[in-house]
């Protein structure tokens, strides 16, 4: 892309920690998202995040108290940042190319019944679709005996038909 | 013409300091005393303060709400139209007054809330108001001595919470309906926007009766949340995005009680070669359908997000688009010359941003766009983001996930059946557009596309009668549709015995 002196500047991730435990590294948090989990945990207790998609807001990191939403199958948990768990839908995960998630804070109300990440303040989050994904040492389809990969030929799986019959 | 900003001298739109709830008919103080700053996003700046409501807010509505529903269930169907007719008037008397507030709220261009959210929501309480004349229960004759009747009795008390991309018009489709069934609302509106909204009751707060409408303003996470979890209310309906859907069916699953999801799209609009057929009007209007995606700065849930465009004509075709989009004015939403305004907040703009980043590295070829646009004067701090078109294929992120903004991605397809294959490889299933000549073709594609609504030779038409609600991910429950009185309705069936004769069981 060209540059454009309308374009802010990517932000400086050389400060980005990386999160959770070992061999969990499909999300990190920014200084600013580590600094503004503290400061919401101290009022609203331990939290989590999961991933949203679609219409309006869509593409942000709901922020809620921890067990707040309820988590299925499809639900992946992505690896976990300062300690909350972070969580994708597998399907989204899949389309979306598999990207490392980065947590961040920028400035806005938050979505839905999202936490609010300070006065004034909401989590967002950017996907980074790995160069090479050999990069990621951990991978969230390993392990839970559910087979969600589908063949790229094919296209996502069709949805529940209760889903698509409405 | 240019329309003066709100609060300025000489602007038709009044513009207080600072608003409080709309509750039972009265506007009251937030019972936290916190207030939030509203900002207008073709400018950047804030203009008005609002509530930032806590629980006992939304007890307080549901309070008011419950008093008046127990009324208005009662009301004979004659009142119920004309109370829904006389907000459509008041509607209409205040046209351009709503259109320059709605504009100044969310940052679309007035041309838009002219010529369609205003007049649109107007229209919908109009329907809604013949369609509660027309309700009818049903009998069944069930046997020569048994007969069931079918009533139809409101819920009573509804939570919806609308999104910010059409405030006024999204509030006007559930209003209606939940109202044309006997119901009473407590509304949230969307926190970019909950201005335009309390204008509107400014102007319908004499027509309607106290407490049938209660507007409450706040963050979800404190109002929203409450709404939605309260065993006070008889139905939710919610226009957003899939996680938030998702926790309102958790919640509702704990009170069991209907939910409406409406959740979003990554709509295909597929343009065919025999468009291309003749050199006539119909190819212009079919280059536009495919430049509508920047209708309303792309955020639209319908919005044509994907184009595909046969194979064969693409250049041709895309010439005249491509043409068509760089003639888009973009700036000052109150000129009725503009076509596009700002998006709602920044957050959006990050996003978009972001967005095209992940086109460019996924390897999409920048057509047009790409950056936040560069408007001049008073405006230059506003949200603006200039209509951006990507080539690549259906599997890139930017084809897959709802960008919400003026981003299209074409690609191209072989046949029809290459066509209907990537019109339905998304988890999505809202809307959809197919341009063609062939009626028989525009039949098999309307019918096997997964969409909740399939344009045809058109898009974003939004009349109320046409059903409009999504397949797939993209939710539960239809709008825009006398359907929807049923939808807010309860059924009674009284099972009648007209015999004497005993049973013989026992």
């Amino acid at each position: 892309m060209a540059t454009d002196p309308d374009v802010p500047p990517p932000a400086d991730r050389s400060g980005d920690v990386p999160a959770g435990g070992p061999g969990l590294a499909s999300v990190r948090g920014t200084p600013a998202a580590l600094a503004a989990i503290a400061e919401v945990r101290q009022e609203a207790g331990p939290l989590m995040f999961v991933q949203s998609a679609g219409c309006c807001g869509g593409t942000v990191p709901m922020c809620y108290p921890l067990g707040e939403f309820l988590l299925g199958e499809a639900d992946l948990l992505l690896g976990e940042v300062d300690g909350c768990p972070f969580y994708i839908d597998a399907a989204h995960f899949r389309a979306w190319g598999e990207p490392v998630m980065i947590l961040d804070v920028g400035p806005g109300e938050p979505e839905g019944f999202s936490l609010p990440a300070g006065d004034g303040l909401a989590f967002l989050s950017r996907a980074e679709v790995p160069d090479d994904p050999e990069e990621t040492p951990y991978d969230p389809w390993a392990g839970d005996g559910v087979d969600y990969t589908f063949d790229d030929e094919e296209g996502p799986p069709e949805p529940d038909g209760f889903r698509s019959d409405p | 013409m240019k329309y003066v900003p709100p609060g300025s001298p000489g602007s038709i739109v009044e513009v207080q300091p600072r608003y409080g709830n709309f509750i039972g008919g009265t506007w009251r103080e937030p019972s936290t005393n916190k207030y939030s700053a509203n900002v207008s996003p073709a400018t950047g700046a804030a203009f008005c303060e609002v509530p930032r409501s806590g629980k006992e807010d939304i007890e307080a509505a549901l309070d008011a709400a419950h008093t008046a529903a127990a009324d208005w269930g009662e009301v004979s169907l004659a009142r119920r139209a004309e109370v829904l007719n006389a907000v459509a008037d008041a509607i209409d008397a205040n046209r351009e007054m709503l259109a320059v507030a709605e504009s100044w709220d969310n940052g679309k261009p007035v041309r838009e809330t002219l010529a369609a959210d205003i007049p649109l929501a107007a229209d919908h309480f109009r329907y809604f108001a013949a369609a509660a004349r027309m309700m009818e229960g049903s009998i069944s004759e069930i046997d020569k001595d048994t007969v069931a009747y079918h009533f139809h009795e409101p819920l009573g008390v509804v939570g919806q919470i609308i999104p910010f991309n059409f405030p006024l018009l999204m509030a006007a489709w559930k209003l209606a309906p939940a109202l044309a069934a006997g119901n009473a609302s407590v509304l949230k509106p969307a926190s970019p926007t909950p201005w335009s909204i309390l204008k509107l009751m400014e102007v319908i707060s004499d027509v309607l009766p106290a407490g049938l409408i209660n507007v409450v303003n706040g963050q979800g996470a404190m109002i929203g949340k409450e709404l939605a979890t309260n065993p006070r209310i008889a139905k939710v309906a919610f226009t957003g995005e899939t996680v938030t859907g998702k926790l309102i069916m958790q919640y509702a699953a704990q009170n069991i009680i209907p939910v409406t999801l409406e959740l979003g799209g990554k709509s295909p609009n597929i343009f065919f070669s025999d468009v291309m057929a003749a050199d006539d009007e119909f190819v212009d209007k079919a280059v536009e359908g495919l430049v509508l995606y920047a209708f309303n700065k792309g955020e639209v849930c319908t919005c044509p997000s994907r184009a595909l465009i046969q194979e064969d004509i693409y250049e041709a075709f895309m010439d005249k688009a491509l043409a068509r989009v760089a003639a888009i004015k973009q700036g000052d939403p109150l000129d009725t010359e503009t076509m596009m305004g700002a998006q709602v907040s920044t957050a959006q703009l990050e996003k978009i941003s972001s967005y095209v980043d992940i086109g460019v590295n996924e390897g999409a070829e920048l057509l047009a766009g790409g950056h936040r646009a560069g408007i001049d004067g008073e405006y230059a701090d506003g949200f603006y983001f200039e209509p951006t078109l990507f080539k690549g294929h259906n599997r890139m992120r930017v084809f897959q996930e709802e960008i919400f903004g003026p981003v299209l991605s074409v690609t191209t397809f072989r046949d029809e059946a290459e066509a209907l294959e990537i019109a339905n490889d998304t988890l999505y299933g809202l809307g959809a557009g197919v341009w063609t000549r062939d009626g028989s073709r525009a039949y098999r594609m309307g019918r096997a596309i997964k969409a909740g609504r399939v344009w045809t030779n058109n898009y974003h038409a939004y009349p109320a009668g046409a059903a409009f609600g999504g397949y797939k991910i993209s939710g539960i429950g239809r709008e825009t549709h006398r359907m929807m009185l049923e939808h807010y309705s309860q059924t009674k069936n009284l099972l009648v015995s007209y015999s004497s004769k005993p049973l013989g069981f026992f």
